[in-house]
């Protein structure tokens, strides 16, 4: 905790955190200060002159948001001069706006709006002016429409400082206009539609394609919840009209570096109602599949499972609920009796590695990237990528990377190791211990014979002068990283899918096959639960594959069961830095659909036995187990070498496909080409 | 073009300048900055595109169409505005018969670039005609000047 | 033994403009010929040098022999060969070529600091200027002061920068001194963008040395050892000069490591403005050599704590960084002796517009304008009457002709409604519209604004809007009032200094000439008769050969009239272009 300061503002005593602004503090005393172009977290650049305050003893009025508190500070928010001077501004800014909220869509929640109703101006004094300029709206995603455009730079800003770097000003003056290069639509300028532009803007100039004359905000009911489609795990604030998804954006508090999600989280929801999706039970009759209903299906299930007598198999993506992987490692040991249920965890990690460690990304002030490489336009932990960024770009984080190729993601660190990751980690860790740190004696031994190169060195003053270093390892190189952080504060394994750790957590760890081996072997029945990266049918008498949609696998199963899709179901998940994030079920299910949970216990029902529906003690229960660190030789996991940008897409397939993102694939398709 | 730009980024990277620098190379050698100079850079320095469009598209010197054979700069500075740069601009904008907002003739032949002060102010009004300053002058002057050029069309 | 003869060939920005490089080129041609006796030969030199001064007579000549000089004025080449043969050969100066009496009075009220070298030393060599007492004042202050010397000579100085805000100078480098930090920048401010202003070229291209001591010293002091010269690229032989002068300087070892043997050192790098009046102003200037868009950023952080990539940076402009070698030589208080209680030392101005002695001159801060007006500037051009004098260019003003008694300080000025500023001096006569002249200048300052903040990026655009309909008969009551709640607005809420100060020239004009706008407005007339679309055309009758040349003239065919008859125009067709106007040989077109 920084020192506090008190000070008074429009005469309220208020105790804060030396760092804040004057936005912040007066907040915190429950007064907004106006303004169009602040955005918390960042820096304050005064473009909109809104929030001009004054000071006592100060000759003119300041910008709050650039304003940091003084002890004593006397601060008035609404004086006579800057609430002149603001009326000015908006009667400026309303000159060239349209007036048209009786029809805008972001009707209620734009906040020039609701300044123009706050200081009463039905419209501007000055003669009104277009713009003239065309709308951007040729991708399904973002309307970008420059004639709403208050030029507040929001949007630039946080394209910039997440990295993503395609809007930016162009021209000056009262011809300066938000553009991409060139001035190209944004399908043609790199952009990644993560719409976190859209998020930023205070008016109607950025908005969701697909937003018009689906309601306007005031008329969604908003459930906060979780992202699954991949190891980010964002939180996600889903918007319903209906009953059904109109919008979805980034759960993050205002000013968190988290606040980022992808395109596919915030545009694949549209996937939910995609030709693809099942809605009732299939079954295999004379070689083809046929609907059923779900006794007979549970039933044929049931039957074959027992049949199997021992030696059946479960597969499950790591997207499933932490209640769904309970569910299922009781069906699978206690009912089915086998040893044989993984998921597809195993593809990329070790279970330790899933186990230990926790970060808070927010006050780190070096990340270490120990052979995980986000990247936003590849899609691979998209928001990792952009979260790094924004923490080197405006938090004035470092970023120290090591790989044995060229990630994008090193165009932003102060230090790359390039070369074998784990003599990079050994290099490193020399480097800081001949540095005078202090580290385990079984350490300091192992490393003996190692002589760190300059660039090793070099990366080791980032890791000294770091308060709060995080490594972010990928999984197979966890247990050699997370050496690092017996040295120093804490190092978190990446795995690539939403609630690795949690079916971890959960016990979903074959003590028989693992996912690999049940593919590649001969089973009597397998039963295969989600989105897995596994396309052909496997060697296996009876294949169940249970699943939201209709995949390659399912057209080739024997029996396949509609289960609920993400957003469609209540339950917890452990994300990659240790916090367990509650999923919320936002839109009900899908008519025709059970969620996992509900399936298994209805299988095990119909086996004759009775799998309780995991409740929150046992997931919390589940939970409390928890690795201590210790030292762990500098040694690689084998076999977990996975492309992390196929992995990831090839479990949101039925995601990509069944939505809007197709179109972005293919167009990115033909940029390639 | 390319290995113009080539050797424009050599000196880039060898300096380590500024972009601002790059493309006021750019310019220099290629009379204005093709869109295709822009990706080249980008590619090649990982700067993002949408950077250099900005910084072009800010400062009055740069150029993203080409430039005519022959530039001809009217200073628009005070001491030219006081004693008449508005009418020789008109006079010369007349002449070549530009177009409302271009500024380059479309055959190529002339721009006409409007500065805000070339700094001779004591010679007001003033135009340069490639590079060459012409002081106390008048639209007709100039024009006259512009015939000539027309006249010897295989020079430079 | 004959006495030396130098011969001195003004290649200032109008000298060069001028045709001075022919010149130049004639004397040494002349003189290397083989009939001129060698011992003249060997005692004549000729070189070019900067500005001298009274542009308006371009190309000036001086030469000097004797300790005494004699000036030439609007030298051609081909005049050449007579001076040699007569002045230097034969000692006897071309009379009628010389300066007249004129001349004198526009020096005598002119003190020559900045600029006394300026007319001097050949801008292109380094010898020329130590040989003037150049790099000494940089050798002693290295060799035996100690910054804070520095800093206390030039803050009793009390030179204030003169860029145009008027901050003091050493009260700048003293904020910089004390700010934390082991890197830190001294940039000099060469992107002289206001319109009317060119003494910063001037001093570049006549003596570029000075700049660099300046900056040497500047550095010394507060304890930089980088420096950046942001000048125009519109000015190329500034950016030469500069170049050469650069490269000279570290050829001598008075840039680069170990200056003058001591820990010091100290280099310099040039970058060019790619035009953007805003990048004047020091954190736009700052963000442009960064390699950005030349936006303003919210200050503070002030510069001097956070400038150039977040260090500690002093950012002067080239006529205050010109003067320190001289405060340095001289002493402080001979620096103060000139100027006012609070404005001290010279300014150099640039002194154009309708004057008769259109040039660069220096004056003593405090001054009055009616002793520039009349005595150095030689009066109004013609047989007109002055009107009023702008000052400050687009963040400036301007002073009405009663107000003459005026001393040009920052302080007087400010009280006037206007600025000093970087010293651009325009002289208005009757025959220049008030409303036109706010128009112009909102016009450039719009077209500068970067866009960052609202007011400035809108607001202008709003002012310009109401001045154009004003001068094209369009204004509306109550516009006055409408410019001036705008201007205010303006003022107070924009970001940067270019914003704050943009309406001043509404201000002013308003404040002066407010019966002008109002003629404006509601006769829609134009007493200057400057604004085209308030001017009626027609034809005197009585002076009318009927010769058809108003006819030919005329785009819009508003004209007729049979030959050798008076002709007539038809006011419905006429669009006012002025074209009969122009082309009637026997003024019988009358405008209104």
């Amino acid at each position: 905790m920084g020192k506090m300061v008190n000070l008074k503002i429009d005469g309220k005593d208020v105790r804060v955190d030396e760092g804040l602004n004057l936005i912040e503090a007066a907040a915190a005393a429950g007064v907004h200060v106006p303004n169009l172009c602040y955005m918390k977290g960042m820096k304050g650049v005064g473009a909109c002159r809104l929030c001009l305050v004054e000071v006592e003893g100060g000759k003119a009025p300041v910008i709050a948001c650039n304003t940091k508190v003084k002890d004593g500070m006397v601060v008035a928010t609404k004086t006579d001069r800057v609430q002149e001077v603001r009326k000015f501004v908006l009667d400026l800014i309303l000159s060239m706006h349209p007036l048209d909220c009786m029809t805008c869509t972001k009707a209620g929640v734009c906040t020039l709006q609701q300044y123009a109703y706050d200081f009463d101006i039905k419209e501007s004094s000055f003669t009104r002016k277009k713009f003239g300029y065309p709308t951007d709206q040729a991708n399904p995603f973002i309307k970008r429409d420059p004639e709403y455009c208050v030029l507040c730079s929001r949007c630039v800003r946080v394209c910039k400082a997440q990295g993503t770097n395609v809007l930016e000003f162009s021209g000056r003056g009262v011809g300066a206009k938000v553009v991409t290069a060139q001035d190209r639509p944004l399908q043609e300028s790199g952009c990644t539609f993560c719409g976190s532009c859209v998020d930023a803007c205070p008016v109607n100039a950025l908005l969701e394609a697909d937003r018009s004359r689906k309601g306007r905000e005031w008329e969604y009911e908003k459930v906060d919840s979780v992202c699954l489609s991949c190891g980010s795990a964002c939180g996600i604030t889903v918007s319903s009209k209906d009953g059904e998804v109109v919008k979805i954006s980034s759960a993050a508090s205002e000013g968190a570096a988290e606040k980022y999600i992808c395109a596919i989280g915030r545009f694949g929801f549209d996937s939910l109602n995609s030709e693809a999706r099942l809605r009732t039970p299939m079954k295999r009759v004379n070689g083809e599949l046929r609907d059923t209903s779900w006794e007979d299906a549970l039933a044929t299930v049931a039957e074959k499972l027992k049949a199997a007598d021992g030696e059946a198999g479960f597969v499950s993506t790591a997207n499933i609920l932490n209640e769904d992987a309970l569910a299922l490692k009781k069906l699978a040991a206690d009912v089915v009796k086998t040893k044989n249920y993984d998921s597809s965890v195993t593809l990329y990690a070790d279970y330790d590695s899933l186990k230990g460690g926790s970060a808070d990304l927010d006050k780190a002030d070096l990340f270490v990237l120990a052979g995980t490489a986000p990247d936003q336009w590849a899609r691979v932990l998209p928001a990792l990528d952009a979260v790094i960024r924004k923490r080197v770009s405006e938090g004035g984080a470092k970023l120290l990377v090591i790989n044995s190729g060229d990630p994008k993601i090193a165009s932003a660190a102060s230090a790359v190791l390039k070369g074998e990751e784990i003599a990079m980690i050994e290099q490193l860790a020399q480097a800081v211990i001949s540095k005078g740190v202090k580290a385990p004696k079984e350490m300091v031994s192992a490393l003996a014979h190692v002589d760190p190169s300059d660039a090793a060195m070099a990366a080791a003053d980032l890791f000294v002068a770091a308060k709060s270093p995080v490594v972010l390892a990928a999984p197979s190189l966890y247990k050699a990283a997370a050496n690092l952080s017996l040295i120093k504060e804490e190092a978190v394994s990446v795995p690539f899918e939403a609630n690795a750790r949690g079916v971890v957590l959960m016990g979903l760890v074959s003590e028989g096959k693992k996912f690999k081996e049940m593919l590649s072997s001969r089973s009597k029945a397998l039963y295969v639960i989600g989105e897995v990266p596994v396309d052909k049918r496997p060697d296996t008498d009876f294949l169940v594959v249970q699943n939201s949609h209709m995949t390659d696998l399912a057209t080739q199963a024997d029996v396949v069961l509609p289960s609920t899709a993400a957003l469609e179901s209540d339950g917890t998940i452990v994300d990659y830095l240790g916090r367990v994030k509650e999923v919320r079920c936002t839109i009900g299910a899908a008519s025709g659909t059970k969620s996992h949970a509900d399936i298994f216990a209805e299988v095990a029902g119909a086996m004759g036995s009775a799998v309780k529906k995991g409740k929150e003690a046992d997931v919390k229960k589940a939970l409390k187990a928890k690795t201590k660190a210790a030292f762990s030789p500098f040694k690689r996991e084998k076999d977990l070498d996975v492309d992390g940008e196929r992995f990831i897409e090839a479990i949101n397939k039925s995601t990509i496909n069944g939505s809007r993102l197709l179109w972005l694939k293919e167009s990115e398709k033909g940029v390639l080409a | 073009m390319i290995e113009e730009l080539e050797n424009i980024l050599e000196r880039y990277r060898k300096k380590g300048g500024n972009i601002i620098a790059l493309l006021q190379d750019t310019q220099e050698s290629l009379g204005y900055i093709p869109r295709m100079a822009v990706r080249f850079f980008s590619e090649e320095l990982g700067i993002a595109a949408s950077r250099f469009y900005g910084v072009a598209t800010f400062y009055s010197q740069f150029r993203l169409k080409p430039v005519g054979r022959h530039k001809i700069t009217a200073c628009c500075g005070t001491a030219c505005h006081v004693r008449g740069a508005e009418k020789i601009i008109g006079g010369l904008r007349k002449e070549l018969a530009l177009p409302a907002g271009e500024d380059t003739t479309p055959d190529g032949e002339f721009t006409l670039e409007e500065v805000a002060c070339l700094g001779t102010c004591s010679f007001a009004p003033v135009v340069m005609v490639d590079g060459g300053v012409r002081g106390k002058t008048s639209a007709d002057v100039i024009v006259k000047e512009i015939k000539a050029i027309r006249k010897k069309p295989d020079e430079g | 033994m004959k006495d030396n003869t130098v011969v001195r060939v003004c290649m200032g920005p109008a000298g060069i403009a001028a045709g001075g490089k022919a010149v130049l080129e004639a004397f040494r041609e002349t003189l290397a010929d083989r009939n001129i006796d060698a011992e003249v030969k060997e005692h004549c030199s000729s070189h070019q040098v900067g500005c001298l001064g009274l542009c308006a007579r371009d190309v000036l000549v001086e030469i000097g022999r004797n300790g005494s000089k004699t000036s030439y004025q609007y030298v051609k080449p081909d005049m050449v060969g007579r001076i040699v043969a007569e002045h230097i050969v034969g000692g006897t100066p071309v009379k009628e070529w010389l300066v007249d009496e004129t001349f004198d009075t526009f020096y005598r009220k002119q003190v020559k600091i900045v600029l006394a070298d300026c007319g001097r030393v050949d801008p292109e060599d380094i010898d020329s200027y130590i040989a003037a007492g150049g790099y000494e004042p940089t050798r002693e202050v290295l060799m035996t002061w100690i910054p804070d010397d520095v800093i206390e000579e030039i803050r009793m100085s009390g030179i204030r920068g003169r860029g145009g805000a008027g901050f003091p100078t050493g009260l700048k480098w003293e904020l910089a001194r004390r700010s934390k930090g082991d890197v830190k920048y001294v940039i000099c401010n060469a992107d002289e963008g206001d319109p009317g202003a060119f003494m910063d070229r001037a001093v570049i291209e006549g003596n570029p040395h000075s700049v660099i001591e300046g900056m040497l010293i500047g550095a010394f002091a507060i304890g930089a050892n980088k420096g950046y010269v942001y000048i125009r690229a519109e000015y190329p032989l500034a950016v030469e000069r500069l170049k050469l002068a650069i490269k000279q300087a570290y050829e001598r070892r008075f840039l680069g490591r170990a200056i003058f043997n001591t820990q010091f050192s100290f280099d310099i790098e040039i970058r060019l403005g790619a035009g953007a009046f805003v990048c004047g102003e020091e954190t736009a200037l700052i963000a442009s050599i960064e390699g950005e868009r030349g936006m303003p950023r919210s200050k503070p952080p002030f510069p001097v704590n956070r400038g150039l990539w977040q260090r500690p940076t002093v950012i002067n402009n080239v006529e205050t960084l010109a003067n320190v070698p001289y405060i340095i030589r001289k002493g402080w208080a001979w620096y103060a002796s000139y100027g006012t209680e609070k404005s001290k030392g010279t300014k150099v101005f640039a002194l154009t517009g309708k004057i008769r002695n259109q040039g660069l001159i220096e004056v003593p801060m405090g001054i009055t304008l009616g002793e520039i007006i009349h005595e150095i500037g030689g009066g109004i051009e013609g047989n007109r009457a002055l009107k009023a004098v702008q000052t400050g260019g687009p963040s400036g003003g301007c002073i009405p002709a009663g107000m003459l008694d005026l001393n040009v300080d920052y302080e007087s000025l400010a009280k006037a409604g206007s600025i000093v500023g970087s010293g651009g001096m325009i002289v208005l006569d009757e025959d220049n519209c008030m409303v036109n002249m706010a128009k112009y200048f909102i016009q450039f300052t719009q077209a500068e604004s970067c866009g960052k903040c609202v007011p400035c990026r809108v607001g202008t655009k709003r002012l310009l809007e109401i001045l154009t309909r004003i001068t094209e008969g369009q204004g509306k009551e109550g516009d006055i009032e409408r410019l001036e709640r705008l201007s205010r607005g303006v003022k107070t809420a924009s970001l940067c200094g270019l914003g704050q100060t943009a309406p001043n020239p509404v201000l002013s004009n308003l404040r002066y000439f407010r019966e002008e706008f109002e003629t404006h407005i509601r006769d829609k007339k134009c007493p200057a008769k400057v604004c085209k679309k308030l001017l009626r055309y027609s034809i005197l009758e009585e002076y009318c050969k009927g010769c058809g040349a108003c006819m030919k003239a005329c785009p819009a065919d508003a004209i007729s009239g049979d030959k050798k008859k008076p002709h007539r125009i038809n006011p419905d067709r006429c669009i006012r272009c002025g074209a009969c106007f122009e082309a009637c040989k026997f003024k019988s077109v009358a405008r209104d």
